[in-house]
């Protein structure tokens, strides 16, 4: 951007466009000690979904639907970390973002 | 492969971290223990230099956080009579011998003892008895301790839990990081009473606890007419018998727990009257279990019924249905992992030789883990590898996150 221009704020988010009955997926290559998953909204409080509908191996893949998470319409950014059986989580995945309609 | 000795150097080494908190009284030995916790505030740590000093009877302390009272010097103080504490909380006690043992009860009175703690302490020929008669959540824990020499002469159990009157529900107490091993005529870990909401694990070790000559039951883990009881992440060798599960109990789950051996040629695991029991990854290695009920069983006329069995790496071992009311029903075993055909049972059995992370004897808890090229890594109807999971290392973070079309 050059010098005096305006840096324009874009109000519409950018992200994929998602309803209550899209599918939130992600695979999970080593399931050792794998207890569950946790799905955070924004950076907020850390959702407990268990193993949700397991498919396939190595990866496996796990899914939730958008509306069991309870999001608001908006855009949102979604990340999902494994945790054990202690509690214990594992790093975040990478970031994605959706816009609710 | 023993455990023990690095156990009971942690006790002597290790009080939970409760040596670091200073002291806000220090008593000589020979001092009234009872009259100092008679002055205590919350927060206090009352310290009990090195000798002997006499137990107490007291109780009806309420604390709004922890008082604790602890060996100046880690197992320096004896206490030469028992230690009776009734109806009362926020109390620890760390680093003492008990010479003649603890006694938590509230003798049917309320109200009931919650947070009460027992830690890296010494049961030299001594039990200790928790009569949870009322009590709910109570976040009582018994953990790193050393039970070693005792002959019951009453409850079995060098821990024995129970309730009476049997009034409340999840009496939530925690049994962790205990060693029970050395001799003796008793059993490691006795539940009775209609005990229910106690969970053994993770941590604890039962080793050598043989029945001999002895007239008393001498069982790692018995079990008389308990419920909602979770035993997970604990440790077992050579003894005659791992689970004295005779007379009855239901909701008792087993999981990620290691059976190393037994002792003799005998019924390591006797199960009788339990109703949905849970064995799940467990790692289980020449042991002989046999299920049944018997008619001279406490609770001789409910068979065995609803089990779930799964994920248990079983090698050298198999399951037996034995005396009058044999085997079970609506019993389900699944996904077990066994050496040879001649042993397994159930459905979508694994048949192999498992290798371990720690070689063919592992020496830690982590390594009975499967070896990553062993049979049954991963093989678990939840995708995890059969036998043992414990201790849980973190996980590896989710990837490809997504919307899926």
């Amino acid at each position: 951007m050059g010098a005096g221009r305006f840096m324009l704020h874009t109000p519409e988010a950018s992200g994929t466009i998602v309803n209550d009955a899209s599918v939130l997926a992600w695979d999970q290559y080593d399931l050792t000690d794998v207890s569950g998953f946790y799905i955070t909204i924004d950076g907020g409080a850390d959702i407990d979904v268990g193993l949700p509908n397991p498919t396939g191996s190595n990866p496996t893949t796990y899914s939730v639907t958008i509306g069991s998470l309870g999001m608001s319409n908006g855009p949102h950014e979604l990340v999902v970390a494994a945790y054990n059986a202690e509690g214990t989580k594992s790093a975040n995945s990478t970031t994605l973002d959706v816009i609710k309609v | 492969m023993k455990y023990i000795a690095s156990l009971l150097l942690l006790a002597v080494l290790l009080p939970a971290g409760l040596q670091a908190q200073a002291c806000t009284s220090t008593l000589s030995a020979g001092a009234n223990i009872g009259t100092a916790l008679d002055g205590a505030s919350a927060g206090n740590v009352i310290c009990l230099n090195n000798g002997s000093y006499s137990g107490f009877d007291k109780g009806g302390y309420s604390f709004a956080s922890n008082v604790t009272v602890r060996s100046t010097n880690a197992l320096g103080a004896t206490l030469t009579t028992e230690a009776r504490l009734y109806r009362s909380n926020h109390i620890i006690f760390s680093g003492i011998n008990f010479d003649d043992g603890v006694l938590l009860s509230d003798f049917s009175s309320s109200p009931a003892s919650h947070h009460i703690e027992v830690r890296n302490s010494v049961f030299d020929g001594s039990q200790l008895i928790i009569n949870a008669g009322n009590w709910s959540s109570s976040a009582v824990i018994i953990d790193g301790n050393t039970f070693i020499n005792y002959n019951s002469t009453g409850f079995e159990g060098r821990i024995t839990i129970t309730r009476d009157p049997s009034a409340g529900t999840n009496a939530g107490i925690t049994v962790s990081n205990n060693s029970f091993s050395v001799g003796g005529c008793s059993d490691g870990i006795q539940l009775t009473g209609g005990i229910n909401g106690v969970t053994i694990g993770p941590g604890n070790q039962f080793i050598d606890l043989i029945q001999g000559g002895c007239g008393p039951h001498v069982d790692a883990l018995q079990i008389v007419e308990a419920n909602t009881i979770t035993i997970t992440g604990n440790y077992f060798e050579n003894c005659t018998v791992f689970l004295g599960f005779y007379d009855g109990g239901d909701d008792v789950t087993l999981t990620h727990n290691i059976f190393n051996t037994g002792n003799g040629t005998g019924q390591h695991f006797q199960m009788g009257a339990m109703d949905d029991l849970v064995f799940n990854h467990n790692t289980v290695i020449g042991t002989n279990t046999s299920i049944g009920t018997k008619n001279d069983d406490f609770d001789a006329g409910d068979p065995n019924q609803d089990w779930i069995v799964k994920n248990n790496l079983l090698q050298d071992s198999e399951f037996t249905d034995a005396g009058d009311h044999p085997g079970g029903t609506n019993m389900t075993y699944d996904h077990n992992m066994f050496k040879t055909m001649g042993e397994a049972r159930g459905t979508n059995q694994i048949i192999g030789t498992a290798t371990f992370v720690g070689g063919a004897t592992p020496t830690t808890s982590a390594g009975w883990r499967l070896a990553g090229a062993s049979v049954g890594k991963a093989a678990g109807d939840d995708n995890r590898d059969v036998g043992t999971n414990f201790p849980y290392g973190t996980p590896t973070a989710p990837a490809n996150l997504r919307i899926q079309d």
